[in-house]
């Protein structure tokens, strides 16, 4: 598909935006419609019409006429009794159009004055198909907002992204258009993480972890393993990358822990998450990446039981580059890294995390600018501290 | 309750301009009358599409169709085309 033509031709783009399922190929647009056979049944075919071009956009179409390819090679559309509608057909097939398409018939009947553009022309040919299609089946539909592929070029998803651009915030989600975010370790809050960041144009996305995924892990991991997957006993990082690499390009797997012999690849970082546990190894992190002057944010929780119930405490610390003053000591880091994790407090650690990490960069709108925020368990309650 | 809803005359827009009409069951050939008063010509053929209805949401009307319109707002485009 001809994306750029696309995006500079005000009749395709209604096409595109309005859910019509169509593609460009040489110099020809094909637009999927479907339509009442002999047979009094609803099925899928091509209106193929000549496209005209005057440099990057579309041109005043050429002429009014477009051909049919039906399911089956010399299918006519008909109506709802079935009986072909010849006041549409011009001409009958087969038809070579080249490129291996053969119609089977044409069609010619315009408005006066005739088609302006391509929206006009592809949608009313398109409709008159569709009202005896509907009376055999009410939910026969031309818009089908079908998945459009993109290419590594234009965007780092494998399809166009129609979440941002129907809720029109665009120009917000360009903010997050990052080269580089690391997430380190991949266990439960940062596969989370990774679910999220996902989501946005970051252009690319390296995970660190040398863990293995156990069963264990299953359960606090977004989706869910299959017991293949889980045979195979896969590295973490491979696994979330496998996950996530129907959505998008541009992930990176690391199969390794993050220490002085590879800290220096999170030099050039936009952004890191800390999902891993306490002690030294994150010490030694955080420490390089104040030298490095790359914000990050540190994930944590600390749970417990009381009695016969759980409660505890859901960390998630800011530390910019700023001046701002990463406070919290290795022993409170301790203190909130107990084994205890439960997904979906792995899952509203790594929301908060990335809450955190869109309102840096301007994401969200943000007038407390916290360092640090505690999330209570018993008391449903969160404390920002400065 | 049925009465209710038929004294609802709704308003339906077609090509562009309001309509009331006494119904909510609108047909094809009411809507054509509607947008073409007069046929542009003899061998005329109308295609009138839909969206925002009742049931079906959105659509294209065969010449002994009718729709369920919504109180306000749903949206008829007739086009008359002639062989050429």
């Amino acid at each position: 598909m001809s994306r750029p033509l696309v995006s500079r031709s005000p009749d395709l783009k209604q096409l595109e935006d309005e859910g019509y399922d169509f593609a460009i190929t040489a110099n020809q647009l094909l637009l999927r419609v479907p339509y009442a056979t002999s047979g009094r049944v609803v099925a899928g075919g091509l209106l193929v019409s000549e496209l005209t071009t005057a440099g990057d956009r579309t041109a005043a179409p050429g002429n009014h006429v477009v051909h049919f390819i039906g399911n089956d090679a010399d299918d006519l559309p008909c109506d709802e009794s079935g009986r072909s509608l010849d006041w549409l057909i011009n001409q009958r097939g087969p038809i070579d159009l080249g490129g291996g398409l053969i119609a089977s018939c044409s069609f010619s009947h315009k408005p006066n004055p005739t088609y302006a553009n391509y929206y006009e022309k592809m949608t009313t040919y398109a409709d008159m198909l569709l009202a005896p299609a509907q009376v055999l089946d009410r939910d026969a539909r031309v818009r089908t907002f079908p998945p459009i592929p993109t290419d590594e070029a234009e965007s780092v998803f494998r399809y166009l992204d129609s979440a941002s651009s129907r809720s029109k915030i665009g120009a917000v989600s360009m903010k997050l258009r990052l080269p580089k975010v690391v997430i380190v370790g991949t266990g439960g809050t940062g596969s989370y993480i990774l679910d999220a960041v996902a989501k946005t144009e970051v252009a690319e996305i390296h995970l660190y972890d040398g863990d293995v995924l156990l069963t264990h892990n299953a359960f606090r991991a977004p989706g869910a393993a299959s017991i293949d997957e889980l045979s195979k006993a896969p590295k973490k990082v491979d696994y979330f990358k496998s996950k996530i690499d129907p959505l998008r390009r541009g992930v990176f797997a690391h199969a390794s822990y993050v220490d002085s012999s590879n800290i220096d690849e999170l030099r050039d970082a936009s952004f890191v998450f800390l999902a891993l546990d306490g002690g030294p190894a994150k010490s030694f992190i955080v420490a390089k990446l104040r030298e490095f002057s790359v914000p990050f944010v540190d994930t944590g929780m600390g749970i417990y039981q009381v009695k016969d119930s759980v409660a505890g405490i859901v960390r998630t610390t800011f530390g910019g580059t700023e001046g701002s003053d990463w406070s919290v000591s290795d022993e409170e880091l301790d203190e909130y890294d107990q084994n205890i994790q439960i997904v979906e407090l792995n899952m509203l650690n790594a929301a908060l995390a990335v809450i955190r990490w869109k309102k840096a960069f301007g994401f969200y709108n943000d007038l407390e600018k916290e360092s640090s925020s505690l999330y209570t368990i018993d008391g449903n309650h969160i404390v920002n501290e400065a | 309750m049925v009465e209710a809803e038929n004294r609802l005359e709704p308003v339906i827009i077609v090509n562009g301009e309001e309509h009331r009409v006494s119904s909510d069951v609108v047909t094809y050939q009411e809507v054509v009358t509607i947008a073409f008063p007069i046929p542009p010509s003899p061998d005329a053929r109308y295609t009138v599409s839909f969206r925002d209805a009742k049931e079906p949401h959105e659509g294209s009307l065969a010449p002994s169709q009718s729709v369920v319109v919504r109180k306000e707002g749903t949206v008829f485009n007739v086009k008359a085309t002639g062989k050429s």
